[in-house]
């Protein structure tokens, strides 16, 4: 029997506020098969990056289950990388050993911390510190030395909302290609609905109480942001809000 | 240029000044030595042979004493207050568990340990250690508990996604992180640990830069008093230089990211 890469089953998670529960995420249920690439979006609020956080196993819910190819998730680990919205860089480590910081064995895997180097266009800047290299930059850092281990699953948290409007659209470019080319499954969280059709297979539209939707983007690949139909998708979507 | 003279520009005024004021005998010389005096009691006690003398010929001897004495107190105050600091930075019962003790303790004059010290452990080298230890404890323990709680979380779950242990995620992103507070506390550490040298060697022990200061009060030495003080001043300077780059070259936290 094959188990889907990543099942999330009635999952809620509540916080003790005052002594009385507040419900933050509540019986969402979604399943993600190997290399799909899926969009979360949704108000702010609507418990977004606590999905994340909740697959990454940085917390735990407080009803329903996490499985990842049949197996509940425990801890935080490689196989469910996580890219954050804010700058999470060691700014101790250079731009190379910033990349092959998870790996075991750095020895051994030079030529992929090297490959994805110039993958990701930072080949020229591999000396340099993250306090010494843009925005758009570190969020190619912080791509690269999770791509490094090559992860099952990849959990974007808004990665490229602090960026300007042109480095973004370079960036999701870049990253389609990286997908393209190993197809991890991806649940990107993110609050452009631009963003969401350009990316995504599938786009969950989350919902503050029980009422989540799904929207399938049939375009083809690659995507035109000018088309009639890019937008009549978006502005369906948008109207899901 | 500017910036590196800059540096000597104080010492060098107030030489200048100290130059003047034994050349106009603006000060009596019971009270103030001129510079000259100064520098020949120095000259003698650092380069002379013993027997030349009162002092000459003792600076090795005091000098091992004194950075031994200052080496034991702030390793024992290292190996006990980094932890610990680190320790109670990071984790809510250790930090009751030690707080209102450490800084209850902290509000005591160090001075007021003296007496009990020489009941405890006698005139000498442990006496000495223990109030060096004992002061230096303080910052670097306050200050790596402040840098470790202020850690970014993030880059611990980040470390945490990225399958690092616990174990490796304390010396490969916590310590790292929290390098620039852990560098002032183990400066000032040091700082405060000559001192209590010179208070603790001020109780009665033959040898040691302290010793010597106050062997010359009572034999009314001014010129030897200065040069003891010029001489901690110095080694003071040196002693944290020398942790400084010991640190920049050991740590690549502490190199890129100077305190």
């Amino acid at each position: 029997m094959s188990f889907p890469m990543l099942h999330i089953d009635h999952l809620g998670k509540a916080f003790q506020v005052d002594g009385s529960d507040k419900s933050v995420l509540t019986d969402l249920s979604l399943c993600l098969d190997r290399g799909e690439f899926v969009c979360v979006l949704g108000r702010s609020g609507c418990g977004k990056s606590t999905l994340i956080n909740l697959v990454a196993g940085f917390t735990f819910p407080t009803s329903g289950r996490i499985l990842v190819q049949g197996n509940p998730v425990e801890r935080p680990g490689p196989d469910r990388c996580v890219v954050f919205q804010d700058d999470a860089l060691f700014p101790w480590l250079t731009v190379e050993e910033n990349i092959a910081f998870g790996l075991r064995n750095k020895k051994r895997y030079q030529d992929r911390v090297a490959s994805l180097l110039d993958m990701t266009g930072l080949t020229g800047f591999r000396k340099y510190l993250p306090e010494e290299i843009s925005g758009g930059m570190k969020q190619r850092v912080a791509l690269a030395r999770v791509l490094v281990l090559d992860p099952g699953i990849l959990l974007m948290d808004e990665p490229f909302a602090a960026l300007d409007a042109q480095t973004r659209e370079e960036m999701q470019a870049l990253f389609l290609d990286l997908w393209a080319r190993f197809h991890h499954t991806v649940l990107f969280v993110t609050h452009d609905v631009r963003e969401a059709v350009f990316l995504a297979d599938r786009v969950l539209v989350m919902d503050r109480g029980r009422n989540h939707q799904f929207m399938d983007i049939t375009l083809s690949r690659p995507r035109n942001r000018e088309s009639e139909d890019f937008s009549v998708r978006a502005r369906a979507l948008r109207s899901m809000l | 240029m500017m910036n590196r003279l800059l540096p000597w520009l104080l010492p060098g005024a107030f030489g200048a000044f100290w130059v003047l004021a034994a050349a106009f005998s603006w000060v009596p010389e019971y009270l103030m030595p001129g510079p000259g005096q100064v520098l020949e009691t120095g000259r003698l006690y650092i380069l002379g042979r013993a027997g030349d003398a009162p002092y000459a010929g003792r600076f090795v001897e005091d000098l091992v004493a004194s950075l031994t004495r200052v080496g034991l107190g702030f390793f024992l105050a290292t190996a006990l207050g980094l932890p610990l600091g680190v320790w109670s930075g990071r984790v809510a019962w250790v930090r009751k568990l030690f707080g209102t003790s450490v800084n209850g303790l902290r509000a005591v004059p160090g001075i007021t340990w003296l007496p009990l010290a020489m009941v405890w452990f006698g005139i000498g080298l442990k006496t000495t250690v223990f109030l060096v230890a004992l002061a230096a404890f303080f910052p670097i323990y306050l200050n790596a508990a402040s840098g470790a709680s202020q850690v970014n979380p993030l880059l611990l779950r980040a470390g945490a996604m990225m399958g690092v242990d616990r174990l490796r995620g304390t010396f490969a992103i916590l310590l790292p992180a929290a390098m620039p507070a852990i560098v002032t506390g183990l400066r000032l550490g040091l700082g405060i640990s000559w001192a209590y040298l010179v208070l603790g060697e001020l109780s009665g022990v033959p040898n040691g830069l302290g010793a010597v200061i106050m062997d010359a009060r009572m034999l009314g030495r001014i010129d030897m008093i200065v040069v003891g003080i010029i001489l901690i001043a110095i080694l003071g300077r040196a002693t944290d230089l020398a942790l400084k780059k010991g640190l920049t070259l050991l740590f690549k936290s502490a190199a890129r990211m100077p305190a």
